[in-house]
């Protein structure tokens, strides 16, 4: 019998990695992995899936990761292996289920913007992570971005330079006085505990100054979480609408002020390119499973796996894992060493991220589309969980600008386009 | 000056189908169950999703007051009802209809359509098979048969016999009176939970039979009710059948021919209700780009990269419908289409099937790709369609056994 991990082996000579999979292994093998078939319909209540978020955020601690260590945390925001690290974290969670790898991700997302070197901002790093580190339970993040008026619009802020923001941010006396509407950011419909939201303090301007990134704490007045949204999958991740009604936040509480907080987002966008370990993490485990299935089940009284038409297929799939995963470490190289690769909110670096993840993302649908055919009608079947990973993955094609806001934005970099 | 339609917007495209296969009774019949699919099931998506006592609700709507389940089976061989394989062009337009609706009744639906063609096909309605057979299509309330075909196989029950290179699944042995059955953990294509009547594709040591098994049977034993990725108006369930004993009556030979033929229609019309599931799916979309802006003001139909995707998802629909217009017509007349056999017809109908799936998955998955957080929203319905038609792709058998087929019947493979 092969290592059924075969895929999940080291991809650094970081000692941490064995110790950070283990763990999480563990978790997914022992908590994650038994339940999941009942996530479906646990997409409200999250009875379970609260089990399992406590048990790997709180009980093992990865909700302080990326805090700094003079605020308790783990420093992870501040080495040169943030990406990779998160690599090995969100392959081995969404290997188990991508719903809590998002869940778990999007809980650092927003936090990069103020507990990554080179810009922590040390006074709101140590305003919020006792919220996450002195916690007696699961804690999470959301990073509000998409408006009613147009879904993908925020997230294009090289064409649209923020002249859609409709939820804006006045400056009344020493507080921010914040009010709009937000759809659909991950963690919400009840969950969040720290929002950060991306408003205008000049609404209808195209001044990178304008765009603003504030953290409102969710118990704030005038902060309103709607009822999640029912979908196709990932119930792990609750979406919702959240409104802001003359909601009052100190002035300290913006990221970093007029400018920066435009160029940070554009980090954190390269950064949410790393959402293809969402998708790569369930490819994983469907060729696990594949290994089984194919093994057991025969057609014409051979196992599938000795059928050459269908070795074929499986070929194709193991190499989308190795092609797929050697392009996706890389981005995460890049984005750890920007003194090496530029900095994190270079147009390269965004380019290549949104590049790599359409691709990568469109691949793992493919594949795992290419078993449930393999598998007839098994494949469709929930006792197989392939079918799972499916609706689970391809949310993560169509979120944060969706596939077509990937293709313009390789693009413009790579042909010097100027108005995609 | 007046605008042309195109100047003004209009949609001027259709999907055409060839009109000339179809009479006016047969256009007359998928309006009808056009107008059934509005209003009992796309009118009442927001309320109902995927309620099954709904489904069940609407398809007895459809069955029993519209009557399709007398026309497909009547009650005797003197009544007014489809003649087959001639209805075959009229049965693709109903059962796009349907499929627009929802692709799982469609697909429970047409199971039972495909089973009634080759039992009547064959000649083989004897008056005990006749009043079988009524017991489902007559009755007052709806009645389902589960079909359990050939397919994979499992390596901890050893080799067993295969018919076109799928393997079967239940054995029956002869005993005194008649035959006995028996598989364990059989996984019918659709309602193994809540059939009345199982027919089972069995393997006897001189060949293969069509067993015609009452879910009442002493000996049947179904498994938990399976949860399928979509389809969900097909309540199935893996089935044991422990020494079920069946009269003379109840056991019909089944040669590679007719076996083929039951493939055929099975492909024919589910390839229809995918092609009608796509249909719908191009409807949700085409509203979402009339509405939808993108980069400030544009209308997601105006921007060339997005108009190219919405072109892809009708391209694909379009020739994944007239394919299935065609097979219809060489089912139904194969010699117009100069099929010379069996095999020639199975090969041509598998090739529609697998190519029709994944050309209304394609379509759908690059709408969705449109309408991003809305594409697997519940609340847009886009996703009820994708999940449906994967599961109806894979339910099917999937690509690989038609690869073989195909090439059995255009290469002369023979070990294969």
């Amino acid at each position: 019998m092969k290592d059924p991990h075969l895929f999940l082996r080291n991809v650094s000579n970081y000692p941490a990695e064995s110790y950070i999979r283990g763990i999480i292994r563990d978790w997914a093998d022992h908590i994650a992995i038994p339940n999941r078939r009942s996530y479906d319909e646990d997409w409200q209540a999250h009875a379970l899936i609260e089990h399992a978020m406590k048990a790997l955020l709180y009980d093992l601690g990865f909700q302080k990761a990326i805090f700094p260590m003079e605020c308790g945390g783990w420093n992870l925001g501040q080495t040169d292996s943030v990406a990779t690290m998160c690599g090995w974290m969100f392959e081995e969670v969404s290997r188990a289920d991508s719903g809590i790898g998002v869940a778990m991700g999007v809980c650092y997302w927003p936090l990069i913007m103020i507990a990554a070197k080179p810009h922590v901002n040390m006074r709101l790093c140590k305003e919020f992570a006792p919220m996450f580190v002195d916690a007696d339970g699961p804690r999470l993040s959301a990073l509000c971005l998409t408006e009613p008026q147009g879904g993908a619009d925020i997230e294009n802020i090289d064409i649209v330079k923020g002249r859609t923001l409709k939820t804006t941010a006045r400056l009344v006396g020493d507080e921010w006085v914040i009010n709009g509407h937000k759809l659909w950011p991950t963690n919400t419909g009840g969950e969040a505990d720290l929002m950060a939201v991306l408003c205008t303090t000049n609404p209808g301007s195209e001044n990178p100054d304008d765009i603003a990134c504030i953290y409102v704490p969710a118990e704030t007045p005038g902060v309103t979480q709607g009822k999640p949204y029912e979908k196709v999958g990932m119930a792990a991740d609750k979406n919702g609408d959240i409104w802001f009604e003359e909601v009052r936040v100190p002035a300290w509480y913006r990221a970093h002020g007029p400018g920066l907080d435009a160029l940070y987002f554009r980090e954190v966008l390269a950064f949410a390119m790393l959402s293809s370990f969402y998708a790569l993490g369930p490819l994983i485990n469907t060729y696990e499973i594949l290994y089984e299935f194919c093994s057991q089940k025969t057609l014409n009284g051979i196992p599938l796996k000795e059928h050459d038409a269908v070795a074929a297929e499986l070929s194709e799939i193991v190499g989308g894992i190795e092609v797929s995963r050697a392009s996706v470490y890389r981005l995460a190289a890049m984005l750890d060493r920007p003194d090496i690769h530029g900095a994190r909110w270079s147009h390269e670096v965004v380019s290549y991220g949104r590049a790599t993840k359409h691709v990568v993302v469109d691949r793992c649908i493919k594949d795992i589309e290419r078993a449930m055919d393999i598998m007839g009608t098994y494949g469709a079947d929930r006792l197989w969980d392939v079918e799972k990973h499916w609706r689970d993955i391809k949310i993560i094609q169509l979120w944060v600008g969706g596939k077509q806001l990937c293709q313009m934005e390789g693009s413009r970099f790579y042909f010097d386009s100027q108005t995609l | 000056m007046k605008l042309s339609a195109a100047q003004a917007g209009q949609v001027t495209g259709s999907f055409p189908y060839p009109r000339q296969w179809l009479d006016t009774q047969s256009e007359e019949i998928a309006q009808s169950i056009g107008k059934w699919s509005d209003v009992e099931l796309i009118g009442k998506r927001l309320e109902y999703r995927e309620n099954l006592e709904h489904q069940m609700r609407a398809l007895t709507i459809l069955s029993k007051d519209l009557g399709v389940d007398r026309f497909i089976w009547p009650e005797r061989e003197e009544d007014d009802g489809f003649t087959f394989p001639e209805a075959a062009s009229t049965l693709v337009r109903a059962y796009e209809e349907i499929g627009r609706g929802d692709a799982g009744l469609g697909f429970i639906s047409a199971i039972k359509v495909a089973l009634a063609a080759v039992l009547m096909e064959n000649g083989r309605v004897d008056e005990s098979l006749r009043k079988e057979i009524n017991a489902v299509f007559h009755a007052d309330k709806l009645e389902l048969i589960s079909l359990v075909m050939p397919g994979l196989g499992d390596i901890s029950r050893g080799a067993r016999p295969a018919l076109c290179g799928r393997e079967v699944q239940a054995e029956l042995t002869r005993t005194k009176d008649g035959w006995s059955l028996n598989a364990a953990g059989a996984r019918p294509l659709n309602s193994g939970a809540n059939a009345v009547l199982y027919a089972v594709v069995a393997s006897y040591p001189e060949g293969f039979a069509l067993a015609l098994v009452p879910a009442s049977s002493p000996g049947i034993k179904k498994g938990k009710t399976l949860t399928m990725a979509g389809l969900k108006a097909s309540q199935n369930a893996d089935i044991d059948f422990w020494g079920v004993s069946l009269t003379n009556e109840r056991v019909l030979p089944l040669e590679r021919s007719p076996f083929q033929r039951l493939l055929t229609w099975i492909d024919l019309l589910c390839s229809a209700v995918a092609v009608g599931a796509g249909l719908d799916a191009y409807r949700i979309v085409r509203d979402w780009a009339d509405n939808r802006v993108i980069k400030t003001g544009g209308l997601l139909k105006e921007n060339t990269m997005d108009a190219a995707v919405l072109a892809q998802v009708t391209m694909d629909i379009l020739l994944a419908r007239i394919a299935v217009h065609s097979l219809g017509r060489a089912v139904a007349y194969p010699g117009e289409f100069g099929v010379i056999s069996g095999d020639d017809l199975a090969a041509f109908a598998a090739t529609v099937r697998v190519s029709v799936m994944e050309q209304v998955l394609h379509a759908i998955n690059r709408a969705m790709e449109m309408m991003g957080s809305a594409g697997y929203a519940k609340e847009w319905n886009i996703e009820k369609h994708w999940r449906d038609v994967n599961t109806l792709k894979g339910t099917l058998g999937g690509r690989l056994p038609v690869e073989m087929d195909v090439a059995r019947a255009y290469y002369g493979s023979t070990r294969i």
